[in-house]
């Protein structure tokens, strides 16, 4: 898949979840994987510059809880700018992929 | 549970991860995010039967490449440059030092502006580069010591014991004034979520603002008006990017309410300076008023053409330097002083008081057909008026540029402060940009005949004492924030976990 499209469907994703509520990277990881039925799995590291860059937009912003075993963990929450965001990039997915329907379906069934 | 030891393959992961980090602050952090999210796993892996060498193993294929993974965030966490900034900075500084050294050109001025230009200079470098984060890590024991500083200052004025001399303590208090304002801002982000205590702070700030304004006048209102609006500019911004966060059709109108409270003592205590702001030859009663000042230079600007200097016959300058152009027409008695009452000896320790001072009228030491624009400039010209100077000496094309180059010093300013996406850094970058701002503004107004109180400065190019050490502190602040905005991050609040 084109770089950006996966960079775009990464980010969207990882937006979405945390639409659903707060997430540390670890549970955004297990999160991602268990609701794609083990579809996208990540190179797991990969998912922290793309946290980074996304509280550097704005679109997420982040806090800190000790947690029973004493680990202290980096939570992720989506901000209101990071929810318009969402909205843009489910668009554009959606350009993306109706596109993509219409040169495949035009393929198989012309 | 897997336990860490610094020759680990975990160990040498993160060491290689963080490695790729440029700025080294910073690898502590990410370096316990991914160790975190790595015993997560290792644990998983464990509870699903692995052994822990193999879980470790399994768990550090799944992160991925560690130089690949620090690179990514390398690149995310880049430290910023503003080049053009700089550059304008530093003309704008070079400008402000030929003004000091060579307006009044003798080698104890050029000596005394370098031993502030040189300072300055060093301040804005260091402050540029290591400012914001160490202001991060020292915030709470800054703002109290600044905030102490400022009550010892105060305290003073109240003995009335002026060691340093009265001049150098009102100036610093000047200053000090304006250096509370990123004080101010750090505490209104620090208390945003805690309205109690915001509002307590609003409100005791109103009271210790209408005492002050009210009752006491040892600090200037220039300072004031400056700390008011640049304090209530940032709230604005704040609200505007939700760092304080609530209903804006609220939160605007409450803050219009107290601008209107805050406004009403700088109005009504002295309305005699507001009167020679607004409408100067209202108020001017001689030609030893600030005010005259004011009127002097709106005529000769006047008089200047677009792109060549000021040219007036020896009659025309006597006739501006002495003020009674202004005032022979309404009441001769007010011009100035008339040297036919006083007495040599008086007359030689006035001319050469005012000569130390740079004041006027100096036309008394020349003759008529010896006269010159120099000798009928309004008092301490050399600082005040350092706009309004060079578009008298070469035009309004002069001017114009100067302005602009200000303009766009600011612009840059401003453009710089609008892309930083930190909430501390971006609402202290703000506060320091608008109080470099209303500075500038007051100063352009004064210099087209509208001074409002006590002349204020021109960051970086007038008054070239405590001013340019002051005034590169903030831009130096500025420039840090900006400088960090990809690397440092708000501090994090820590929550607790909720009860189940």
């Amino acid at each position: 898949m084109d770089k950006r499209y996966m960079a775009l469907g990464t980010s969207m994703l990882v937006l979405k979840l945390l639409e659903q509520q707060d997430m540390y990277g670890y549970q955004i990881i297990r999160e991602l994987e268990q609701q794609s039925q083990k579809v996208f799995q990540l190179q797991e590291g990969t998912l922290y510059p793309i946290l980074h860059t996304l509280e550097q937009q704005k679109a997420v912003t982040s806090y800190k809880q000790t947690v029973d075993n004493g680990r202290v963990r980096k939570y992720y929450a989506i901000t209101p700018h990071g929810k318009l965001l969402l909205t843009e990039k489910a668009q554009e997915w959606n350009v993306y992929q109706t596109a993509i329907n219409q040169v495949m379906g035009g393929v198989l069934f012309a | 549970m897997h336990k860490n030891t610094s020759d680990s393959s975990i160990s040498c992961f993160l060491e290689e991860v963080t490695a790729q980090i440029s700025y080294k602050p910073l690898r502590p952090s990410i370096r316990q995010e991914l160790e975190n999210h790595i015993q997560d796993r290792v644990e998983e892996y464990i509870t699903l039967g692995a052994s822990s060498a193999d879980a470790e193993q399994q768990a550090l294929r799944a992160m991925g490449d560690a130089i690949t993974i620090g690179t990514e965030l390398n690149e995310v966490h880049q430290l910023q440059k503003a080049p053009f900034l700089s550059i304008i900075t530093a003309l704008l500084l070079l400008t402000g030092f030929g003004f000091s050294s060579f307006i009044r050109w003798s080698p104890e001025q050029m000596a005394n502006g370098l031993l502030y230009y040189i300072p300055g200079a060093i301040i804005l470098i260091f402050t540029a580069l290591k400012g914001y984060p160490l202001l991060i890590r020292y915030r709470k024991k800054l703002a109290l010591v600044i905030c102490l500083l400022y009550l010892a200052q105060i305290a003073i004025f109240f003995s009335e014991n002026h060691y340093f001399g009265w001049d150098l303590t009102y100036r610093t208090l000047y200053f000090a004034t304006l250096l509370l304002i990123p004080v101010v801002t750090i505490m209104l982000y620090r208390f945003r979520n805690n309205r109690k205590i915001l509002l307590l702070t609003v409100f005791g700030s109103l009271a210790v603002w209408m005492y002050f304004t009210y009752f006491r006048s040892y600090v200037t209102h220039t300072a004031l008006i400056i700390f008011i609006l640049s304090i209530l500019t940032t709230i604005c911004f704040m609200i505007h990017r939700g760092i304080i966060a609530g209903a804006k059709r609220k939160l605007y109108p409450a803050l219009l309410t107290l601008l209107f409270f805050l406004g009403i003592p700088l109005i009504s205590s002295d309305r005699e300076e507001f009167t020679a702001f607004i409408n100067p030859r209202a108020a001017v009663y001689s030609t030893w008023d600030d005010t005259y000042n004011g009127i002097l230079i709106q005529e000769l600007l006047s008089k200047t053409p677009f792109i060549h200097g000021l040219q007036l016959s020896a009659v025309e300058m006597i006739d501006y330097g002495s003020g009674a152009w202004y005032f022979a027409s309404r009441d001769p008695q007010k011009i100035g002083f008339n040297p036919s009452d006083k007495s040599p000896e008086e007359l030689d320790w006035i001319l050469k008081t005012m000569y130390e001072h740079g004041g006027l009228p100096r036309y008394f030491k020349y003759p008529l057909d010896n006269v010159t624009l120099w000798d009928i400039l309004p008092q301490h010209y050399h600082n005040n008026y350092r706009i309004a100077v060079p578009i008298l000496l070469f035009g309004w094309l002069a001017g114009f540029a100067l302005i602009a180059a200000l303009g766009l010093f600011y612009l840059l300013i401003f453009s710089c402060i609008n892309r930083i996406h930190g909430q501390l850094a971006s609402s202290l970058a703000f506060c320091c940009g608008q109080c470099l701002l209303w500075q500038g503004v007051f100063y352009v107004l004064g210099n087209l005949g509208y001074q409002y109180a006590s002349f204020p400065n021109l960051p970086l190019v007038s008054e070239g004492r405590l001013s340019i050490v002051f005034n590169m502190l903030l831009l130096g602040l500025i420039m840090s924030a900006y400088r960090f905005d990809h690397i440092i991050d708000d501090p994090l609040p820590l929550k607790p976990i909720a009860p189940a």
